[in-house]
């Protein structure tokens, strides 16, 4: 058994939105829903203001409410401690929306990724259309990542909840989480929190740490260190 | 003999591409037996191939003439600049001096497709003439091995795509660059095999 | 051990088949059993370039079956530490943008403007060449060649074939670059006071103190991914301070934020200096000292010049004689908006981290109407501390030794050896444009001027233009101007990705390859104290019938001239430009292309070739590995040699001087009158030191009771981002901007008084124009003032850009429209900061 989750570094972070983005790329994830994401917080009165930029993502919490609250066991823990989703037994009851505290768990409500579906054009003959343009590229998504697809459904359809996994495709393959590995300051560590030689039990204990909302119980495994 | 219709045909005919494949790689002293085996494949499919073969043996034979001939190849088709006869596809598919070109990564995805990755060993492109005669050889034996019609079928998709468009190019340059006979004779006879 | 063919390769007893030795298999050697067939197929890192900035960062494109499916930066490259920022990953939807010109068009309606649908239709590329190089033959058949402009916007380190060698050969003078719009003015800083027209690189890894005036490092230029790696050790070692009116995303993150009124940043830094050398705080290794050691520059006291002692710099006591001695913290406290002992205490902590400390200059403090004298004064910061070269400080690059366009006097008839002579169409080096780029009159483009000069006709008429990767209607400040001037521009042909607010005014439209992962070219850049070279590549076949702007389209252009007997250019391009491993000469668009791009870079991939920095194999190894890095240039490198007239640094500028002489006697005036008409207040003496001036406004306080301000997005590639969903779903990332909109932040202070609310659609008027956006009460921004982002706005572009591209209708508006075409006279740099208008508010 191992507990992973992560560290982020808010000294080092920039608030730059890269992990958010890149995100979106790895995991082929629809406008509208993000399994990496921020808070904003501007405090004070001019000139003495001060700006803050949180990072989230799902906390992959030891006490996981959305694990407690799935009626069909599509929510579930693996044995990284990771908190995972099987889009097969989900029957988007959005039960563990309801019971998340961290509003990372996100509704397929349409057709995904119907951006690339729209068959509109601005010039006729001259532009070319959502569809055309994924049709050239013979995906439902032009820039689809197939490695998503090794370890969840590589786009959710219709009908399923979706959240990050952590890149548990990438964990796999021993490669970080795909916002961790594309985060320019080197703000966010991934590691395993019951190795306490790990790098990020280093940190905490370096630093100390906060969590996000820690009363709710959940016991949530992204820490932040250190002060935006 | 793209359509042979008996599968003593079939075998010859894949066992050729892979000899020519062979032949394809750096000069050995294992040649003269890849020809012997040539030689032997050519009775029955095409005798008319067989002198060009014949005077090829004689001349790769002794230890200087190998030397000739690694010389030969490496101006041929390694480099580093200024090949005389590039043996990868993309270079005559798309028009320019380019290697791993857009036509590279289809026909990587077509080995894929046939249950096939590169091997460790050779670093070449997916491209190069002795990869894409390989495929050829192992794309018949799969279908003599399973009876598979859909092999065939892939073979006939591979040539007409990926290697027909530009061997007899290929084949071209090197008679027409080659120092040596015995590479003059591996252009002719890759071209006699192929039309 | 000799493994005999026979041996390894035997026919199969069944079969007679040929079948490896031992197994019965097919016997493969090139070839191998995959494990696992149906899995995804694996994909390939290859390398390119991102150009969303002008970092310019090395980066590689995941291709998985001929698509590119994600970014990272190029772990080869040691300038951004391998990563790339925000804006490389959004390079993905601008290549598949849905709302990419996909074949070439022509204009079917001929009358042109914003409310006219150009009708266009797609024609063959044949076609659109052939109506291109008919209407260049009229016009060399006329003897008017001079009326062919070529504007130029992103470019790579190929430009010259197209931007120089063709408009010259053709016989133009008029190569028009967006330079001016970027960030000239900022290099007018370093130039007069230590001769390097240049942007400047920064050791990060040494400095304890870093002065941004309105630089945003870990959000724009010019070194965003360096910066943002780099940032939490600088924040651990240094005092960050941010002078800008605005809480930047750097601000944010700095210990010092110093919220000053836009335009005062040079009050902030002669008061700075003025504390300097007040308190004896300036670094005598540089600088030097007086002779008896007792500090003599005491407020409002003149020092005799021969008292001080000067070692690498000339004019100190010039300096404060002319300027500094009256400029106190109080003074420039009551100027700036920011407390007296908060500068005092910036001062003393620069100081004191001596050398180490940097005063780093940005577009945001120079391209004001008269910002060319803040960009001297924030630069000699430096030298007053000794950071010029050294440790912690500022510093310059190292060269990349590419190639340059070969020389193509001899390709030049008659004709365009006339009409390149002319003048050019920009009105550089007029008494009123003196442009002083690198110490020459008209030296410099005036890039946002072209407009003028097209409706004024002055100095001629301009009968055609060929624009490339540029929107001047849309990043051009004044820009109803551009699009008065492309309404009765009789052709214009537009190379363009999208549909853009430039190309609603084209005859010809023409899709260009997309820089990051269609095109073949290769760019330099620095920072980290490395220079590099990158490869950009083609990393996918592009889905469009696309073609790269500078070679392949100048090619087809050349050829078609030349069967139209003008077989200059064609010969120049097959004479000149070689395969160096070939030898060969081109045949084809993309053939000249592939030996351009080889020979202009060879120094760099070939190993033959001696250099300072890395050495690679050959151009495959410069393809795969993408990026070519410098040795670090060495420190005080040009202390005893800077290229000044003096060759010290300069504090009082003979180079300067020299310059606005040359000018003035072009012009057959004298300098307080080029003074006069740059808008400049300083005369005499005063013009030769950085020195303050007051920010000039247009509007009267009366009527518009705002100043405005604007800033960049950590998310513009450009301006061209804005068409995709990730810029519009993460525009919020910019501190008090929101997620798919375009927001004027304005201090809850003014909403009340106004009746305002976050949300509210709001009017905003300057005495040059009118947008409307929405209206966000920020603390971040001071009360009197509002700030905008620049990059929303697009009334063209594409269904996400504009808020509906049928109507014209913007998403949010372009801070273009509102702010007036004005100018930093003596760079030609447009003036688009320091609060260049007033305006006022009101709710729609």
């Amino acid at each position: 058994m191992a507990r992973y989750g992560m560290v982020i570094d808010l000294h080092k972070c920039v608030g730059c939105g890269a992990c958010g983005i890149a995100c979106k790329s790895e995991n082929n994830v629809d406008q509208g829903m993000f399994w990496a994401h921020h808070l904003k917080r501007t405090t004070g009165v001019f000139p003495n203001v001060n700006y803050e930029y949180v990072p989230t993502l799902c906390n992959h919490c030891d006490n996981a409410a959305c694990v407690k609250a799935c009626p069909t066991k599509a929510m579930y823990k693996d044995d990284k401690g990771l908190t995972l989703h099987n889009p097969d037994k989900c029957i988007g009851c959005k039960s563990c929306m309801q019971a998340c505290p961290y509003d990372v768990i996100n509704f397929n409500s349409k057709e995904p990724h119907i951006f690339w579906r729209d068959t509109t054009t601005l010039i006729d003959k001259g532009t070319s259309s959502g569809q055309e343009t994924a049709q050239k590229t013979g995906q439902k998504l032009p820039y689809y990542n197939p490695e998503r697809a090794t370890t969840y459904a590589g786009i959710r359809p219709k009908g399923v909840v979706e959240k990050c996994t952590l890149c548990d495709h990438r964990l796999a393959k021993d490669e970080q989480p795909y916002c961790a590995y594309s985060c320019p300051s080197g703000a966010r560590i991934v590691g395993d929190f019951d190795d306490p030689a790990s790098e990020v039990n280093k940190l905490i204990a370096q630093y100390g740490y906060k969590q996000l909302k820690p009363h709710a119980g959940t016991k949530p495994k992204v820490f932040y260190i250190r002060h935006f | 003999m793209t359509s042979p219709t008996y599968t003593q045909d079939l075998t010859q005919t894949a066992n050729v591409y892979k000899l020519i494949s062979l032949l394809y790689g750096p000069p050995t002293d294992g040649l003269e037996e890849i020809l012997t085996l040539s030689e032997q494949t050519l009775v029955n499919l095409k005798p008319e191939l067989i002198p060009i073969v014949n005077e090829m043996k004689t001349l790769s034979d002794s230890k200087s003439k190998l030397e000739d001939l690694t010389v030969d190849y490496a101006k041929l088709f390694i480099g580093p600049f200024d090949l005389l006869a590039p043996p990868y596809g993309s270079v005559y598919l798309e028009g320019q001096r380019r290697v791993m070109g857009d036509s590279t990564v289809k026909v990587l995805q077509f080995y894929r497709q046939a249950g096939l990755n590169l091997s460790d060993e050779f670093k070449e492109p997916p491209d190069h003439i002795v990869t894409e005669l390989e495929f050829m050889y192992y794309l018949i034996a799969k279908h003599i091995e399973t009876g598979d019609e859909q092999w065939l079928v892939m073979k006939e998709e591979f040539f007409n795509n990926f290697l027909s468009p530009w061997i007899k190019d290929f084949s071209i340059r090197i008679q027409e660059n080659a120092r040596t006979v015995f590479y003059k004779n591996l252009g002719q006879l890759t071209l006699g095999l192929i039309s | 051990m000799e493994i005999t063919r026979r041996r390894f390769l035997q026919a199969s007893a069944a079969t007679g088949l040929l079948v490896a030795g031992t197994t019965g298999f097919p016997a493969l050697k090139a070839l191998a059993q995959g494990e696992n067939t149906s899995a995804s197929v694996e994909g390939k890192w290859l390398s390119t370039v991102c150009q969303g900035c002008t970092t310019w960062c090395a980066m590689q494109a995941y291709v998985v079956e001929g698509r590119v499916t994600k970014v990272r930066g190029n772990p080869n490259s040691k300038a951004s530490h391998g990563k790339v920022c925000p804006r490389a990953h959004l390079a993905i939807q601008q290549m598949y943008d849905p709302d990419r010109v996909k074949v070439p068009m022509k204009r079917t309606n001929p009358k042109k403007g914003r409310n006219e649908d150009p009708k266009f239709v797609p024609i063959t590329w044949e076609e659109a060449i052939d109506t291109i190089t008919d209407k260049m033959m009229e016009l060399r058949n006329n003897n008017e060649p001079e009326k062919y402009v070529l504007m130029r916007g992103r470019y790579s380190g190929m430009a010259d074939i197209l931007y120089d060698a063709t408009t010259k050969i053709f016989g133009s003078p008029n190569n028009i670059s967006h330079s001016a719009i970027c960030a000239e003015a900022e290099k007018f800083g370093p130039y007069y006071t230590e001769a390097y027209w240049d942007y400047r690189d920064y050791d990060l890894a040494e400095t304890q103190y870093v002065l941004l005036w309105g630089a945003d490092p870990v959000a724009s230029n010019r070194q965003v991914p360096h910066a943002i790696n780099m940032w939490g050790k600088v924040l651990d070692q240094a005092t960050v301070v941010a002078i800008d009116p605005r809480l930047s995303a750097s601000a944010a993150k700095a210990q010092e934020w110093m919220p000053v009124i836009p335009g005062e940043d040079g009050a902030l830094a002669v008061a700075i200096a003025h504390v300097i050398l007040s308190e004896g705080l300036w670094n005598k290794e540089f600088v030097g000292d007086f002779k008896d050691g007792a500090n003599l520059f005491k407020k409002g006291e003149p020092v005799s010049e021969d008292m001080f002692e000067e070692k690498l710099t000339f004019g100190i006591v010039k300096w404060w004689n002319l300027e500094l001695k009256d400029r106190t913290p109080e003074w420039a406290a009551e100027r700036a908006g920011v407390p007296a002992e908060q500068i005092i205490r910036v001062a003393r902590g620069f100081a004191k981290a001596a050398p180490r400390a940097i005063s780093w200059l940005s577009p945001g403090a120079s391209m004001q109407v008269r910002g060319a004298y803040t960009a001297m004064a924030t630069h000699a910061l430096n030298a007053l501390v000794g950071s010029v070269e050294n440790i912690g400080g500022t510093l310059r690059g190292s060269s990349v030794p590419t190639g340059k366009v070969p020389s193509y006097a001899a390709y030049q008839d008659d004709l365009s050896k006339k009409g390149t002579k002319l003048k050019k169409i920009d009105q550089r080096g007029t008494k009123e444009f003196p442009a002083l780029k690198s110490g020459k009159t008209g030296g410099g483009v005036v890039t946002n001027r072209v407009a003028d000069g097209m409706l004024d006709k002055n100095p001629y008429e301009i009968k055609m233009a060929l624009a490339y990767w540029c929107n001047f209607p849309f990043s051009c400040s004044g820009a109803q101007r551009w699009e008065k001037a492309l309404e009765q521009l009789p052709f214009l042909v537009h190379i363009t990705t999208n549909p853009s607010e430039m190309a609603q005014y084209a005859d010809i439209v023409l899709p260009a390859a997309f820089h990051a992962f269609e095109k073949w070219a290769f760019t330099k850049s620095k920072a980290n104290k490395i220079a590099f070279a990158s490869i950009q590549q083609r990393v996918v076949e592009p889905i469009w019938d696309v073609r790269i702007d500078e070679t392949e389209i100048t090619w087809m252009i050349a050829e078609s001239l030349a069967k139209k007997g003008f077989p200059n250019l064609l010969d120049y391009f097959m004479n000149e430009v070689k395969d160096p491993e070939s030898g060969k000469s081109p045949t084809t668009p993309m053939e000249f292309n592939m030996a351009l791009l080889k020979q202009l870079t060879q120094n760099v991939w070939d190993p033959s070739k001696e250099k300072k920095g890395d050495t690679l194999n050959g151009w495959q190894d410069f393809v795969d590995k993408g990026v070519w890095n410098s040795v670090e240039p060495d420190y005080f490198k040009n202390w005893d040699k800077f290229g000044t007239e003096t060759k010290k640094f300069e504090f009082y500028s003979e180079t300067l001087k020299k310059a606005l002489n040359g000018h003035a006697e072009k012009n057959k005036t004298n300098i307080d009158d080029v003074l006069q008409v740059t808008k400049y207040q300083a005369r005499g003496e005063l013009a030769f030191v950085p020195h303050y001036e007051e920010p000039f406004r247009w509007g009267e306080e009366s009527e518009y009771p705002f100043i405005f301000f604007e800033h960049r997005s950590r998310l513009n590639r450009e301006a061209r981002s804005a068409n995709t969903l990730w810029y519009q779903e993460f525009k919020d990332v910019d501190p008090g901007d929101e997620a798919w909109d375009d927001v004027a932040k304005i201090n809850p202070v003014d909403g009340d008084k106004l009746g305002i609310k976050t949300g509210d659609k709001i009017r905003i008027t300057s005495p040059t124009g009118s947008i409307t956006c929405s209206a966000k009460l920020w603390e971040g921004v001071r009360p009197g003032t509002v700030g905008k982002c620049f990059g929303q706005g697009h009334w063209a572009y594409g269904k996400i850009a504009a808020l509906d591209y049928g109507k014209r209708t913007p998403r949010g508006g372009n801070n273009n429209e509102i702010l007036p075409a004005d100018y930093e006279r003596l760079s030609g740099s447009t003036a688009r900061h320091g609060g260049v208008t007033r305006i006022k508010i009101e709710k729609v």
